[in-house]
């Protein structure tokens, strides 16, 4: 079924936008895209897929593996799409994207998440990534084409099948420097049209407010850019502030909190890390890498959907070299006055 | 007699509160806070200063405090003393509080008085509040505001996290 374009429907811009390449799909490679580049062939393709998820209703099964050290784990998520609103469901949880509300049901918990509008463009992928396009596997029985893109050394980065008949997002493998398969979803059934969402967020659920600012208080930071994501949103929650930067194919999300880490509170699971003499506590899920440490009484909590080396690179802009001992003792008693 | 009343000094009525003087030091500071309004003010300020640390409550100092304060500790042990002479006069018999305090054994009492001054600030300034990262949140936050911003692979990557995530 296909809907008129909805001005402001996030989630549904990836799966749904997949209808409007379907005339495009017909004539591509010859006509679909003149005299483009192959680059802005990709870049285009990449594009219409943000307007597929909003424009078709669907549902189906994707399979979610990812590697977590050295296992690699694998879940299988049913995922409906029904105008506009998108609904994930793991073994009786849920996650219900609304549009400018996200909603978790975790048991019998609600928890709603709220989402700051963009204050910034989203930057060309084209800009850092070098992108090409291929033939691409067959997904779910849907033709498919590839779009791929690499690191600035030629590795390939991530693989991303699009329907050729609808634009929607099929397939994405996001790779390691040395080729391994990072994490990757992959639709194994999908039906377009007609269907409905099984769920709806209680009323008078309570939900996280979160406002978007222009620059952020006193003690948090907030660089221009991490590696080469630029930041795109600043937004102001009860607890900190939300940064979220995107170099237009991967994207980066920053929390930071005022106060001291409290190690024992993090999940189980994760393993520790150091970079440039800070410690971090690193954690591998289905939909990206966690990192979260602490600097300067700020705590930091970071997840990305970016290959490990490229978010490493990319966080480092807020981290620091090593303070001595006498510079931590002097933050710790008059961080609290801000005298430092 | 001499050797003991040298260090009639601050550590010295802290003993005597903690009631870990001998008799006979014991009877020496009873003797002198008799006698002296000064010795028994002195008193009621180390007094007053155990008082008030034992009523808040202890915080661990962080990383590499004890080992920044000892160092500075030996630092001022080892500097030069302004004015101080090496062959000063044996002590009095009896010493007032202003001289107990240029004797030569000031710089410990001024380094331990630093050390306390510092673990004091430690303890009562506001301590920073203490933060539990909600991290499964912070994955779904992620996923959504990617998706909602125009991001064409976040779009399903809300479905990731409750695939798996730790609990």
């Amino acid at each position: 079924m296909t809907h008129p374009p909805r001005p402001v429907r996030p989630v549904r811009r990836a799966l749904v936008g997949l209808l409007a390449l379907g005339a495009l799909a017909v004539a591509w490679p010859g006509g679909a895209f003149g005299t483009s580049s192959p680059s802005e062939q990709a870049q285009q393709l990449l594009e219409r897929t943000r307007q597929a998820a909003a424009t078709h209703d669907f549902s189906g099964w994707v399979t979610v593996t990812w590697r977590d050290g050295a296992t690699v784990r694998k879940a299988e998520v049913e995922v409906t799409d029904a105008g506009g609103v998108v609904e994930a469901r793991v073994n009786g949880n849920v996650v219900y994207d609304s549009g400018t509300r996200t909603y978790v049901k975790d048991g019998n918990r609600w928890t709603g998440i709220a989402v700051g509008p963009a204050d910034g463009e989203t930057p060309s992928a084209a800009a850092h990534w070098k992108l090409t396009t291929r033939p691409g596997p067959e997904v779910a029985g849907r033709s498919t084409t590839q779009v791929v893109a690499s690191r600035r050394d030629g590795t390939v980065a991530q693989r991303t099948a699009v329907d050729d008949a609808t634009g929607l997002l099929l397939q994405r493998e996001v790779l390691t420097k040395n080729g391994k398969v990072e994490r990757a979803l992959v639709f194994t059934e999908l039906d377009l049209g007609a269907t409905t969402t099984h769920v709806t967020a209680p009323a008078g659920l309570h939900a996280q407010q979160s406002s978007t600012i222009t620059t952020v208080p006193d003690g948090f930071v907030a660089p221009s850019a991490l590696g080469n994501a630029t930041l795109v949103t600043r937004a102001k929650q009860s607890d900190g502030v939300l940064l979220w930067y995107s170099d237009g194919l991967f994207s980066t999300s920053v929390f930071e909190q005022r106060g001291t880490l409290d190690w024992t509170a993090l999940p189980d699971g994760g393993t520790d890390t150091s970079m440039r003499g800070t410690t971090m506590r690193r954690y591998s899920e289905p939909s990206g890498t966690v990192l979260v440490w602490e600097r300067d009484g700020v705590v930091y909590t970071c997840v990305s959907d970016a290959p490990a080396d490229v978010f490493d690179a990319s966080v480092t802009a807020l981290t620091a070299p090593e303070r001595s001992s006498l510079e931590r003792v002097a933050d710790f008693v008059l961080g609290p006055f801000g005298w430092n | 007699m001499t050797d003991a009343r040298d260090f009639l000094a601050t550590d010295m009525l802290s003993a005597y509160l903690d009631g870990e003087l001998t008799d006979t030091e014991r009877a020496e500071v009873e003797a002198q806070l008799a006698e002296s309004a000064e010795w028994r003010a002195e008193l009621d300020d180390v007094r007053g200063a155990r008082t008030m640390l034992r009523a808040v409550a202890e915080q661990d100092a962080p990383e590499g405090f004890w080992d920044a304060v000892m160092a500075g500790v030996v630092a001022a042990d080892d500097a030069p003393v302004e004015g101080e002479e090496d062959d000063a006069p044996a002590a009095a018999t009896v010493v007032s509080l202003d001289e107990k305090r240029r004797g030569p054994g000031r710089w410990i009492a001024t380094a331990f008085a630093a050390a306390a001054a510092v673990a004091l600030a430690v303890i009562i300034v506001p301590s920073r509040d203490t933060v539990k990262p909600d991290v499964a949140t912070a994955v779904v936050q992620h996923g959504a505001q990617g998706s909602d911003l125009g991001d064409p692979i976040g779009t399903i990557t809300p479905v990731g996290p409750l695939a798996g995530f730790r609990r």
